[in-house]
C-alpha cells in the first residue's frame, strides 16, 4: 500500500497545485472511510459535510445531513448542556469531549462519545467546527450489565459472609461452651478472612452504586479529622506488630464538611488501610488533616474554592513510575506489589477516585519507588454536586 | 429431666417481665443466631420467616419489639410495612435489619416511619440485643 501511494506521489512535483489536489484527495478518502463518525459544519453549525460512519450512526443519508444543524440527530439532552458546550466550543473556542444522547432517524436513541473541536484561521476567527462521535449505547449496555451483576452478586455474597462472621463471633465469646487457645486462633482467622471479604463486597457494592448512578448521598456535617483518626486507631494493632509509628497532624477548629460520612469512611479506610499495608516494618505513616484557602496551592494543585486536604503517606516501596498512570484504574496492582507480598484486590483506589469525585473533590498521589507514596484527597466544605 | 424449674431460671428473668421479641428474617442460619441470642439474652422469642407471617404474628401475639429483614423474597420487609399501614395495624417499635445500608434502599423504609436499621455485616449479635435491650428501655 506504501509503495503505491509513494509512487504516485512522485509524479507530481511536491509543490504544484497538482500535488495539493492528490494530498486533498487523498485526505477525503481517509475521512470518507474513517469508522468513526465525521461532520464538519460552518461556523453557525450547518453540517457541510458527512462521511458515511456519520450516515450509519445517526441513520440520516449524508445529503440530508447537509444544509442541517446536528440538532437533526441531537436535541436529547437538556438545554444547559447545549448552552455550556456552545460556550466551549464557540465562545471560549476549545475542543469540547464528552458523552451525548442522540436520535437516530428511526428513533431509536443512542449514547455516544464526542469530540468536537473548533477550526480557527490565523486570526483566531471560527472557520468551522470538526465533531467525532463514537456510538458507546453498546459498551455501555454491557459495562452495566456487568456492574448490576456485580451489584446482584455482592448482595448475594453478603448473607453467607454475615452467617460466617456472626457464629464465629458467637463461638469466640464462648456461647457454647469455651474454646482451647488453638481454637480460638483458628475461628479468629475465619472471622479476619470474613471481615476481609466483607470488605471487598462493600467496595465492589460501593463501586457499582456509583457506576450505575444510584448513590445518593446521606448529606450530614462530618468531621473529617476524626474520621481519619478513628481509622488510624483501628489500624494501630497491626502497625504496633510491625513497629510502624504514625505522624498525626489535624489543624485546630476545622470545620466540618457537609457530605456523606459512609463514603467518606470507606475513602479514608481504604487510604489508610493502603499506607499501613505498604509501610516498611519500621517506618512511619503520615496523616494529615487540614484547611486550605481558595487559591492557594497545595501539593501542586490549586483550587478556586476552600477545600479540607487529607494527606495520608506511607514509607514504602512506591510505585514504579512507569505504572502510575494506572493507579485509579480497577484491578491495578503494581507489579513491585508481589514481591513483598501484599494482599489487595486492586479495586481500592479505583473506589477512592470515584467515591471522592462523586462527592465532589480530587485526589492525587505523589511517589517515589522505594521511598514511599503520599495520597492526597481534597474534598469542598459544601458540594453542588451533593445538592 | 427436660424440665426447667423456675428457680433454676436466671434471678434477672424472676424479677422482670420477659419483654418479647419477634424476629422476622428469611435467612435460617441468621434467625437461629438472633433467636439463640435473644433467648440466651433473657427475651421471650417468637420467628417468622417472611413479611406475611411476621404481620399476622404481629396482630396475634402482639410483640414489645420486631427485628425486621428487608429483603425477603415472598414478603418483603417493605412490603410488611406498607401492608400495616394499609391495614391500620399499629407497629411496635421495629429495627430494620440489612445487608444494603445505602440511603436508596433505606429511604423507603425511614419513609415509613422505622428510623433505626442495623446494616448486619458490620454488627455482631451481640451489638443486635444491646440495641434490642436499649430500643425496649426508652419504651
Amino acid at each position: 500500500m506504501r509503495s503505491t501511494a509513494a509512487a504516485s506521489l512522485h509524479r507530481v512535483a511536491p509543490s504544484s497545485p497538482a500535488h495539493a489536489r492528490v494530498e486533498l484527495e487523498r485526505f477525503k478518502l481517509a475521512v470518507d472511510c474513517a469508522t468513526d463518525h465525521i461532520v464538519v459544519t460552518d461556523p453557525k453549525g450547518v453540517v457541510v459535510y458527512a462521511n458515511q460512519a456519520a450516515a450509519q450512526t445517526t441513520g440520516y443519508p449524508v445529503e440530508e445531513m447537509v444544509g442541517k444543524t446536528p440538532a437533526l440527530w441531537g436535541g436529547q439532552m437538556p438545554t444547559t448542556f447545549y448552552r455550556s458546550f456552545w460556550d466551549t466550543i464557540a465562545v471560549h473556542r476549545e475542543s469540547y469531549r464528552g458523552e451525548i444522547r442522540n436520535k437516530r432517524k428511526d428513533g431509536v436513541i443512542y449514547d455516544a462519545e464526542i469530540h468536537v473541536a473548533p477550526v480557527l484561521d490565523r486570526k483566531g476567527n471560527i472557520m468551522s467546527f470538526v465533531g467525532i462521535e463514537r456510538d458507546v449505547t453498546e459498551t455501555k449496555r454491557l459495562s452495566r450489565a456487568r456492574t448490576e451483576f456485580i451489584s446482584l452478586a455482592s448482595h448475594n455474597i453478603k448473607t453467607p459472609l454475615t452467617t460466617l462472621s456472626w457464629y464465629a463471633e458467637m463461638l469466640m465469646n464462648g456461647d457454647v461452651g469455651a474454646l482451647t487457645p488453638s481454637q480460638r486462633e483458628y475461628v479468629g482467622e475465619i472471622r479476619l478472612a470474613a471481615k476481609r471479604m466483607t470488605d471487598i463486597v462493600t467496595s465492589l457494592l460501593n463501586i457499582s452504586r456509583l457506576e450505575l448512578g444510584t448513590f445518593v448521598a446521606s448529606v450530614e456535617a462530618c468531621e473529617i479529622a476524626g474520621i481519619v483518626r478513628a481509622a488510624l486507631d483501628e489500624a494501630a494493632p497491626g502497625l504496633r506488630a510491625r513497629q510502624v509509628s504514625v505522624s498525626w497532624y489535624a489543624d485546630h477548629a476545622l470545620a466540618p464538611v457537609m457530605t456523606d460520612r459512609g463514603m467518606c469512611e470507606h475513602i479514608v479506610g481504604n487510604l489508610v488501610s493502603n499506607a499501613c499495608k505498604y509501610c516498611r516494618e519500621g517506618g512511619t505513616v503520615t496523616a494529615k488533616v487540614f484547611h486550605k484557602p481558595a487559591g492557594h496551592e497545595v501539593y501542586g494543585k490549586t483550587f478556586s474554592d476552600d477545600r479540607l486536604v487529607v494527606l495520608m503517606g506511607d514509607e514504602g516501596i512506591g510505585i514504579p513510575e512507569a505504572e502510575q498512570r494506572l493507579v485509579f484504574t480497577q484491578f491495578f496492582r503494581a507489579s513491585n506489589t508481589t514481591a513483598v507480598s501484599v494482599e489487595g484486590s486492586g479495586i481500592g483506589l479505583y473506589f477512592v477516585q470515584e467515591a471522592v469525585t462523586a462527592l465532589g473533590g480530587d485526589v492525587w498521589f505523589r511517589s517515589t519507588p522505594d521511598v514511599g507514596t503520599e495520597f492526597y484527597v481534597a474534598l469542598p466544605y459544601q458540594s453542588p454536586r451533593l445538592q | 429431666m427436660f424440665l426447667c424449674t423456675v428457680s433454676s431460671l436466671p434471678k434477672i428473668l424472676m424479677q422482670t417481665p420477659q419483654q418479647h421479641v419477634l424476629v422476622i428474617e428469611d435467612d435460617r442460619a441468621l434467625r437461629r443466631a438472633l433467636v439463640d441470642q435473644l433467648v440466651r439474652a433473657g427475651f421471650a422469642v417468637d420467628e417468622a420467616v417472611d413479611g406475611d407471617v411476621g404481620l399476622e404474628k404481629i396482630t396475634v401475639s402482639r410483640p414489645d419489639l420486631v427485628l425486621l429483614d428487608l429483603a425477603m423474597p415472598k414478603c418483603s420487609g417493605v412490603a410488611m410495612l406498607k401492608e400495616a399501614q394499609r391495614r391500620e395495624v399499629s407497629l411496635p417499635p421495629v429495627i430494620v435489619l440489612t445487608n444494603d445500608g445505602s440511603m436508596l434502599a433505606l429511604s423507603e423504609v425511614l419513609d415509613r416511619g422505622v428510623t433505626e436499621y442495623i446494616v448486619k455485616t458490620d454488627t455482631t449479635p451481640e451489638q443486635i440485643v444491646a440495641t434490642v435491650r436499649e430500643r425496649l428501655a426508652r419504651v
